[in-house]
């Protein structure tokens, strides 16, 4: 890095290289900083992954001699469909940022780094809803705020960023002793690891005088050739007016009915100017092209509205008279199916950890499903994808677990054209109970208005619902008056570790009476990949004798990582 | 003035009490079970109905059959030519042929047979007939009855819940709720009527929250406002009892009916129906 002359490019892609490929190494250690023991919601791996989709999405814009904002954006972007985890959509907030910081800007000086970093951390905090101090968040503005100290006329951006590593790191320590569940598991903030791990990796590639040393992953060829499997891009993010906007469109179009027969498809406007301009002999020449067309004006500037099947001809015609501005070309078709999709009542997509529970949502009427995956956290762009997919303009999201909520507002906020509602089911139970009360309007209701109701019916159900879940620990664990070993069962409400044992039978049983089985109506037991079927109706047989007033059901629902999920209610 | 006289189908729910206590003429429509057919009503109690149906499978499971027009004919008649004049309230005609029967039958005999089409069942209907009985003993002529009572169509509101939706799907009647069919889970569905067609309201995971829920549908329907209330069921009525209990406790209830579900409804709904019919006194 020619240091005189700041950050460009080149070298911010290498960091991206740098931090991705300390971030791999390190991502065990990050895993296993989970608050709770649990084989899931992995940190490390999900912001691996959406740094990775960042790394990649930057490798394809670069071009020899660009400039840093426009690459720090495709950063940003990658981050932004990729992000996995609630921490995965933290660090793309924080990108976002970062490339808002850098806008316009060639090479990067150590005070406009300063400000990048200043802005990735008001960014990141906006998209919390409750930012926590102890987190990922303070770790961010501890670096910020070292970045900022540290900066003094003539300083190099290596000595802001360096001061950046080392308030994160200062900041990471003290988040113990900022949150309680921390101090009590002994443990420092996975996401807030991760952020050092990031500024550690980035550093380290310019801490070699040459940068010499191999990444760890090789990067995606600049013209755009796919080589991670992880990045499943099913669709194209295109340059909307002025290159700012982009619309995400996904590959697989919904198959929408055809719109009533328009003969003439383009709705198409604009501005013609010139001297003598002759409207006669244009509308000679234009109305054999469509319908509905208008011309008027004078003889220096005309607006020419058509409705035509070939915008372009139009335009051509008009640019042997003068030349064109302000040109309109919009797809009536589409339009139409627009509208159409605005009467259609609103999809549901939901996000499911198993095979089983995909079933049993698409047998309730859940028409978009989201395959949670080993990690049970989708990327922000398979959410988003799926939610496409759907005909209806309005469409409600269930994430089903809390580490999917953020990607599931991410994603809600990326497809353009559609009205997206995420709803807050954390747990797959909760996700039933709000499928299961959701109301379809009356066919001629018009469904904007009944939206608030159906959504709030749906969010009431989801309270009358306790979720719990069994899985096994993965290291000793304590909670209060319980305790559990790495190895042993755990039963959990969210949280709250309920029961714990070595026996399996055992610990359902008490769970189930923590969450209130004795004096429920219904306890249904989900059983995961793990578990036969003979097991688990055997186990639901025992329940029923323990507790002899609900109706206890039993379904597949074919998660990893959790023998079971209950529900009681 | 010889007062309006009401004429209602055996789909209204009304009990034997009802039909006496207000004079109302009550049509049957008729219920078969494999080749032996028995007038709703006359032939065949609620009670009988249930019972044999727990014995009834495959073919064997009854199917309604509608009044004809000769039917409403031999009711409309002799009141007309006695120089009455006729409501004349009905099932849905999107549920049953009973209200095109009816329309047919007046249209045959003359004079003024006001035919109106409750856009309902049990005692969706039942509350309408009793209303209309209650104007006419009050003394008012023809016209103003039917005026009440087509006002009264729109606010009338119908909420149940079945045990399973086979009953529904079978005979045809299912409506919108075909989108509540296939659940892998073991659910209630909870239906109304809307437009005079089964519609799908939610699903819920017992019985117990599917009485608490009719409940709060109906809270929501009345809107503050005082409500005459119908609880119907099917062979139930300790569930029915209990239903009512809630009814009075949350609702502003200016009048509270308890009725078995009758064999027409029961044929459709399936036995475990339970639901609540709610009106506003003022709409």
């Amino acid at each position: 890095m020619t240091e005189k002359h700041g950050l460009g490019a080149d070298d911010f892609l290498r960091a991206l290289e740098g931090a991705c490929a300390e971030l791999a190494a390190r991502q065990e250690e990050i895993n296993e900083l989970n608050v709770f023991p649990v084989p899931d919601g992995d940190t490390g791996t999900n912001m691996l992954r959406t740094l990775e989709a960042a790394w990649h999405e930057a490798g394809r814009a670069h071009r020899p001699g660009m400039p840093l904002g426009p690459l720090a954006k495709a950063a940003a972007r990658g981050s932004l469909w990729g992000a996995r985890g609630n921490s995965g959509v933290i660090l793309s907030q924080f990108l976002r940022g970062w490339a808002e910081g850098l806008d316009g800007c060639e090479r990067a000086s150590a005070a406009r780094i300063v400000h990048a970093f200043e802005q990735a951390v008001e960014t990141a905090y906006r998209a919390v809803m409750e930012p926590v101090e102890g987190t990922m968040l303070s770790v961010g503005r501890g670096a910020a705020i070292a970045a900022r100290q540290a900066l003094r006329p003539g300083v190099s951006v290596r000595h802001v960023v360096t001061a950046a590593w080392s308030g994160a790191r200062t900041a990471l320590e003290k988040t113990p002793s900022q949150l309680a569940i921390l101090r009590q598991a002994g443990v420092v903030d996975a996401g807030g690891m991760g952020l050092v791990a990031i500024l550690d990796g980035a550093l380290k590639v310019f801490r070699r005088r040459n940068g010499a040393g191999t990444p760890v992953l090789q990067p995606e060829d600049g013209r755009g050739e796919r080589v991670s499997p992880q990045l499943i891009s099913a669709g194209e993010l295109v340059s909307g007016p002025a290159g700012r906007s982009r619309a995400f469109i996904p590959s697989q179009l919904a198959l929408a009915p055809e719109p009533a027969s328009l003969e003439y498809t383009y709705c198409t406007e604009f501005v013609l100017k010139g001297h003598g301009l002759p409207q006669e002999r244009l509308r000679e020449q234009l109305t054999v092209l469509g319908d509905s067309l208008l011309v008027v004006g004078d003889e220096e500037a005309l607006k020419i509205h058509l409705h035509t099947n070939h915008p372009g001809r139009a335009l051509e015609i008009a640019l042997e008279h003068g030349s064109i501005t302000n040109v309109q070309i919009s797809n009536m078709a589409e339009q139409v199916q627009q509208k159409a999709a605005r009467h259609l009542p609103p999809a549901l997509v939901a996000v499911v950890p198993g095979p089983g529970f995909a079933d049993i949502f698409r047998s309730l009427g859940v028409s978009g499903i989201v395959m949670g995956g080993q990690t049970m956290n989708p990327s922000t762009q398979e959410i988003a994808e799926v939610i496409g997919q759907q005909e209806s303009h309005y469409v409600l999201v269930l994430p089903n677990n809390k580490n999917v909520l953020m990607a599931a507002q991410q994603a809600a906020r990326l497809v353009p054209d559609k009205k997206v509602i995420p709803l807050p089911s954390v747990t797959v139970p909760q996700g039933i109970a709000a499928v299961l009360a959701y109301q379809p309007p009356a066919p001629g209701e018009p469904v904007g208005e009944r939206i608030a109701s159906i959504t709030r019916s749906m969010e009431e159900a989801m309270t009358a619902v306790r979720s719990g879940e069994v899985t096994v620990a993965i290291r000793d664990f304590s909670q209060g008056a319980t305790s559990v070993q790495a190895g042993e069962f755990m039963g959990l409400e969210g949280d709250a570790l309920l029961a714990a044992g070595t026996d399996l039978s055992d610990v359902v049983t008490r769970l189930v009476t923590q969450l209130g089985g004795q004096e429920a109506e219904t306890v249904t037991l989900y059983y995961g990949d793990g578990v036969s079927a003979e097991e688990a109706a055997a186990l639901a047989a025992l329940l029923q004798r323990v507790f002899p007033e609900p109706e206890i059901g039993v379904y597949y629902g074919g998660q990893p990582h959790y023998p079971y999920v209950i529900s009681v209610e | 003035m010889t007062p309006v006289q009401v004429v209602t189908d055996s789909g209204a729910d009304l009990t034997p009490e009802m039909r006496e206590q207000h004079g109302i003429h009550v049509v049957p429509l008729t219920i078969h079970f494999g080749a032996q057919e028995f007038r709703d009503g006359v032939d065949l109690s609620p009670d009988a109905f249930y019972e044999r149906l727990t014995q009834a499978q495959g073919d064997l499971l009854p199917r309604t059959t509608q009044p004809s027009p000769a039917d409403f004919e031999r009711v409309y008649r002799p009141l007309v030519e006695a120089g009455h004049a006729v409501v004349s309230i009905h099932l849905s005609s999107q549920l049953s042929g009973t209200y095109q029967s009816a329309a047919l039958a007046a249209k045959e005999v003359g004079g003024q047979i006001h035919v109106i089409d409750s856009r309902s069942a049990s005692l969706g209907v039942g509350l309408l007939a009793l209303q209309a009985a209650r104007l006419a003993s009050a003394g008012h002529d023809g016209l103003v009855v039917k005026g009440a009572v087509e006002a009264l169509v729109a606010h009338t509101h119908v909420f149940f819940s079945v045990d399973t939706l086979e009953f529904l799907q079978r005979n045809g009647r299912i409506g919108r709720a075909q989108a509540f069919v296939g659940s892998l889970l073991n659910v209630k569905p909870i239906l109304s009527l809307v437009e005079g067609v089964v519609h799908p309201v939610e699903r819920v995971r017992s019985r117990g929250r599917a009485v608490a829920r009719l409940v709060s549908l109906a809270e929501e329907a009345a809107r503050n406002r005082a409500v005459r209330v119908a609880v119907v069921h099917g062979n139930d009525p300790e569930g029915a009892a209990r239903l009512a209990e809630q009814v009075r406790e949350r609702l502003q209830v200016e009048e509270l009916l308890v009725a078995p579900l009758g064999p027409t409804i029961g044929t459709h709904a399936g036995p475990g129906t339970f639901g609540l019919v709610c009106q506003p006194v003022q709409p």
